[in-house]
């Protein structure tokens, strides 16, 4: 098995939890996410966020099984304009996150990046769709080269496969054998543009011609999310090949605030079988004190998060000050 | 007889370097046969022969050669005479130089110096010796002596009286290196009987006329200067060589010292700085052309001072301060520094202004008023003198 | 035979690759024996086969891939074959090189240098001759270094490898046969400014001030050279300026200089509209006020495409005939 390491809050590693304790330290980070981005879209209701955010709610398994494949102290993750939760997932970063968007001098970014445009330790994001991604075969080019044995994952969308660095980037990944696992979540928009309506042929099929072998799962369940990642980072990671994922999910909100235009019926299809009220049920018949207290303290902090953000100062111009 | 081009080996090269010669001079040569060694900076490539014959190469092993031009000739017959064509064009065109355009070559500046001076250099014999061209400072110094040489032609068709300007002098005809500037005023009011007193009191210049257009002076004199006749003979009067630059001496009517200044300019006609001996100027300080200043002003350093201004008396422009072209000031117009003064800005008598005060284009500024610290006087506004009463308090400011 | 602009870098490449065991270089057609489309690269994958990369035709992922790895700690220089073919990495260079050293609240460093061959003149056409720097003048967090006749564009390359900071590097196809103008090279004289991307100043004269001064960079420099000595005869004392560096403004010294004359010419290849001597011009207009003699005279190409002809390209591209024209202008003014 994969070593993972990862201080949970309890203070415990994840690789020395029995199976309960994985799974409740799964929901925790789901349960964040969902919080967290949640929030944000009620902050920028009251006018406190510049700009706009792009929300992964619904999608929480696909972060928190792929990350949890990873080895957090050495592995990469280069990610998407809908990147909070991988941060999460990867980092647990909640204060840094909020006060960011939030665009104070406390946020991890001090107010430059915002909320596509995050870096910490090993996690990049960018908004641009598939600007990523040569970025992300050239990282794990260089820990190939490196002999460090850490991995790369790239996150990326169904609608990157429009951009035409996308297949640049599997070319070169499968040429030159970069340890790169390309995860897309496939949320079934583009925007606003149903996947049907833009790309012709099959998804699963496009990286087939360069050699890039992919695995197709219906992102439901977090536990089947993390399992089938942890085979293929350890093909990745051994094999020094590339290899996708593909991650059959849906976006429960809007792409970004305010421009939802997909049919209420369809919505609340999905919304009936949200993986983290399925994962939640589950679990609150195992240990519902555990659940009740974990969710607790997660209200808790986030809304601390919060209030520590509305009180930090604005972030302050150091720009101009940089040698040109 | 046939020529071997150097060959362009790659579409990034020029010129190729020629690195040995196979084979001597006059050596049998067979067609493919190679006979040199050539460089480009990716590659060394060898050079083949294009026929049979003897070769005669034409560049030096180590010199480069551009491409397109002769690398060898290959003649029928061992001993055969070989004359390089004609090819380049340049070798041509200088040749077609040579014997068509015989006159000397002068360089862009010395065209330049004399087309200033309204000297044609089409038709202008300047002296050269040997075999240079017709150079800057020798246009320089034909200027100096056409201005200091007495012209021989010297008629004026219009002269009610004799012009003060000598026609043949004793010294200066001989010695023409310290000959006075000689200068038209254009005016004969109070202005020029000023100018006329700060002339004499220069070495460096000398009063030749007034020109004025009130007819009923014409022909009388101002402190012994003839009043040659009116303004408008300002531009035939250059014609003829009589001055070497003109002043303005009117001080009370802005527009026609304006309309004067550009229109005799946009002519040609240069025009002299006339300055007090007892005026004092800083280091650094500038002035333009045309400008008249009274005795005991004074430039602080660095000040600049553009064309065309009057200075009364006791005109401090402290230091730094920058003016522009056409202004008047009164008697004792005190700056402090850093003032900035527009154009056609009119300044009445006994004005004090702190620093960086600032008066846009056309400005007037009545007498005693008292300009504070960074204020600032936009174009075409009149700050009229303050009353009697409040005049010692007054204070303008916008 | 002195070395040239191509052999400069050449030995640069080298160098950087033989002193950093983390250095790589990517890029098209780089390989021996072809060694690239111009021979930057020439010998350089036979001593270092694992390091000199060949790449498919995917500009953006050559500059994409260069990021990345740079990002995490190497240094990547990458070749782009011809510099129209930015237009290609256009995103990754603006969005991503430029952008990801500065935009997550700190500074990274990124040794970064993409390399690429700029400039008409040989015939190329309309889409192998473009001189495309203007696109990236205004992306901040990119430097834009384009070394002209008078600067070691080998020592201009280390320094760039050295400063950590994303560069665009061009080189101007006219310049690689020439050998570079370094130290003695009369009938000019020439000198640089301190500082990491000097300003070669490059003069016709001796002693006192000049008549107009020159300012350009990269490939032109050939054509300003060319002119400055031909003013020689002409008793046209010129002081001609070469920034190396084109996303900041030109050095304090520059406009000294251009106040000395007060009639300045600005000359590049790029067509003028909308190109890097506007910016100048405005500056020294700004800057010079009262001390401008003549209106800054701009030369550039015309407002066109770079045809194929000689002959049109001849007609299209700036000229010495158009800088010979500019200088009688600013010394009529």
């Amino acid at each position: 098995m994969t070593v993972i390491r990862k201080p949970s809050r309890s203070g415990k590693s994840v690789s020395d939890l029995n199976e309960l304790g994985l799974w409740l330290e799964f929901y925790r980070q789901m349960y964040t996410i969902r919080r967290v981005e949640e929030t944000l879209l009620s902050l920028f209701g009251q006018g406190a966020i510049a700009g706009t955010i792009h929300t992964a709610i619904g999608q929480e398994a696909c972060a928190v099984g792929v990350i949890n494949a990873l080895d957090r102290t050495k592995d990469v993750v280069t990610s998407t304009h809908r990147g909070h939760g991988h941060l999460i997932a990867l980092y647990d970063q909640v204060e840094g996150l909020i006060a960011e968007v939030m665009g104070k001098e406390t946020g991890m970014g001090r107010g430059v990046g915002g909320s596509q445009h995050i870096h910490f330790r090993n996690f990049y994001s960018n908004g641009i769709l598939g600007g990523m991604l040569p970025i992300a075969v050239g990282m794990a080019l260089a820990e190939k080269f490196a002999g460090s044995g850490a991995i790369v994952v790239a996150f990326m969308g169904d609608g990157t496969f429009g951009e035409g660095v996308t297949y640049e980037s599997l070319n070169i990944a499968a040429k030159w054998q970069a340890p790169v696992l390309f995860v897309c979540e496939h949320n079934g928009y583009a925007q606003s543009t149903p996947t049907h309506v833009q790309h012709a042929g099959e998804l699963a099929r496009r990286a087939e011609p360069f050699g890039i072998p992919c695995v197709e799962v219906q992102a439901d369940d977090v536990r089947k999310v993390f399992q089938v990642t942890q085979g293929l980072v350890n093909e990745v990671r051994n094999h020094q090949t590339p290899h996708l994922l593909l991650l059959h999910t849906y976006r429960l909100a809007p792409h970004s605030k305010g421009d939802d235009n997909r049919a209420a019926e369809e919505i609340e299809a999905y919304r009936k079988r949200d993986p983290l009220v399925a994962f939640r049920s589950e679990l609150m018949k195992l240990d519902s004190k555990a659940l009740a207290s974990l969710e607790g303290e997660i209200e808790k902090r986030v809304a601390e998060a919060v209030e520590a953000a509305k009180r930090a100062e604005d972030a302050k111009s150091w720009l101009r000050e940089l040698p040109r | 007889m046939q020529l071997i081009l150097a060959p362009q080996l790659n579409p990034n090269e020029d010129s190729i370097y020629v690195v040995e010669w196979r084979k001597g001079v006059r050596d049998p040569v067979r067609r493919g046969e190679i006979i040199a060694e050539v460089e480009t900076s990716k590659a060394t490539v060898e050079v083949e022969s294009e026929a049979d014959g003897y070769l005669i190469p034409l560049v030096e092993a180590g010199k480069a050669v551009r491409v397109g031009e002769p690398l060898a000739a290959l003649v029928a017959n061992v001993d055969e005479q070989f004359v390089l064509p004609d090819l380049l064009s340049r070798g041509t065109t200088e040749a077609s130089q040579s014997s068509a355009d015989k006159r000397r070559r002068w360089t862009v500046k010395a065209k330049l110096l004399a087309e200033r001076n309204g000297l044609n250099p089409e038709t202008v014999e300047i002296p050269v010796e040997g075999p240079g061209p017709v150079t800057e400072a020798l246009v320089q110094e034909y200027l100096q002596q056409r201005v200091s040489s007495p012209s021989s032609s010297l008629t004026i068709s219009f002269a009610p009286a004799k012009l003060a300007g000598p026609q043949e002098d004793l010294v200066d005809s001989h010695c023409p290196a310290g000959r006075a500037e000689r200068i038209l005023i254009l005016g004969a009011g109070d202005g020029a009987v000023q100018t006329l007193d700060v002339i004499r009191l220069t070495r460096h210049q000398l009063a030749i006329g007034l020109l004025d257009d009130n007819s009923d002076i014409h022909g009388r004199t101002l402190l012994g200067c003839p009043i040659v006749g009116p303004l408008s003979l300002a531009k035939e009067l250059w014609g003829q060589g009589v001055f070497d630059k003109a002043i303005v001496s009117i001080s009370t009517n802005p527009e026609l010292r304006v309309d004067l200044y550009t229109q005799l300019t946009s002519q040609g006609i240069p025009f002299a700085n006339v300055v007090d001996p007892t005026v004092i100027i800083g280091s650094n300080a500038s002035m333009g052309s045309g400008n008249l200043i009274m005795a005991f002003c004074r430039l602080g350093s660095c000040a600049t001072i553009g064309d065309n201004n009057f200075l009364s008396a006791y005109v401090n422009i402290e230091h730094h301060s920058i003016l522009g072209n056409h202004c008047t000031f009164g008697p004792g117009v005190m700056l402090s520094s850093r003032v900035r003064i527009g154009n056609r800005v009119r300044l009445g008598t006994g004005i004090f202004m702190e620093p960086k005060v600032s008066i846009e284009d056309d400005a007037v500024i009545g007498s005693g008023n008292i300009l504070v610290y960074g204020s600032r006087v936009s174009r075409g506004r009149t700050i009229r003198t303050p009353a009697p009463s409040a005049a010692a308090g007054r204070h303008a400011m916008e | 035979m002195k070395q040239t602009f191509l052999e400069s870098i050449r030995e640069s490449l080298a160098t950087i690759l033989e002193k950093n065991e983390n250095a790589y270089l990517l890029g098209e057609d780089i390989v021996d024996p072809y060694g690239g489309a111009f021979k930057a690269t020439k010998g350089l994958s036979t001593r270092f086969p694992d390091r000199v990369l060949p790449t498919p035709i995917s500009e953006a992922a050559i500059v994409g891939v260069a990021t990345g790895m740079a990002l995490r700690g190497n240094i990547t220089i990458a070749e782009i074959m011809f510099g129209d073919f930015l237009a290609l990495a256009a995103d990754q260079i603006i969005n991503h090189a430029s952008k990801l050293h500065m935009m997550y609240g700190t500074q990274l460093d990124m040794s970064l240098v993409i390399r690429t061959a700029v400039g008409g003149g040989r015939g190329y056409g309309p889409t192998h001759s473009q001189n495309l720097e203007r696109l990236f003048l205004g992306t901040d967090g990119l430097q834009i270094l384009a070394p002209s006749l008078y600067h070691s564009p080998g020592e201009t390359l280390k320094e760039a490898v050295a400063s950590k900071r994303p560069t665009l590097f061009l080189e101007h196809k006219l310049l690689y046969p020439s050998p570079t103008k370094l130290g003695e090279v009369p009938p000019l004289w020439a000198m640089l400014t301190e500082g990491r991307w000097p300003t070669a100043f490059v003069k016709n004269f001796h002693g006192g001030s000049g008549d107009v001064t020159i300012i350009s960079y990269g490939g032109t420099s050939l054509l300003v050279d060319e002119v400055s000595q031909r003013m020689i005869d002409e008793e046209v004392r010129i002081t001609a300026c070469f920034p190396l560096s084109l996303n900041q403004l030109p050095e304090e010294q520059v406009l000294e200089e251009c106040a000395a004359t007060g009639r300045v010419i600005v000359v590049e290849e790029g067509p003028t509209y909308g190109g890097w001597s506007a910016e100048i011009s405005a500056w020294l207009h700004r800057a010079l006020g009262k001390n401008i003699r003549a209106p800054v005279v701009r030369v550039g190409a015309a407002n066109s495409l770079i045809p194929n002809a000689r002959s049109l390209e001849r007609d299209i591209l700036p000229s010495i005939n158009n800088i010979e024209d500019a200088i009688l202008a600013v010394l009529s003014a």
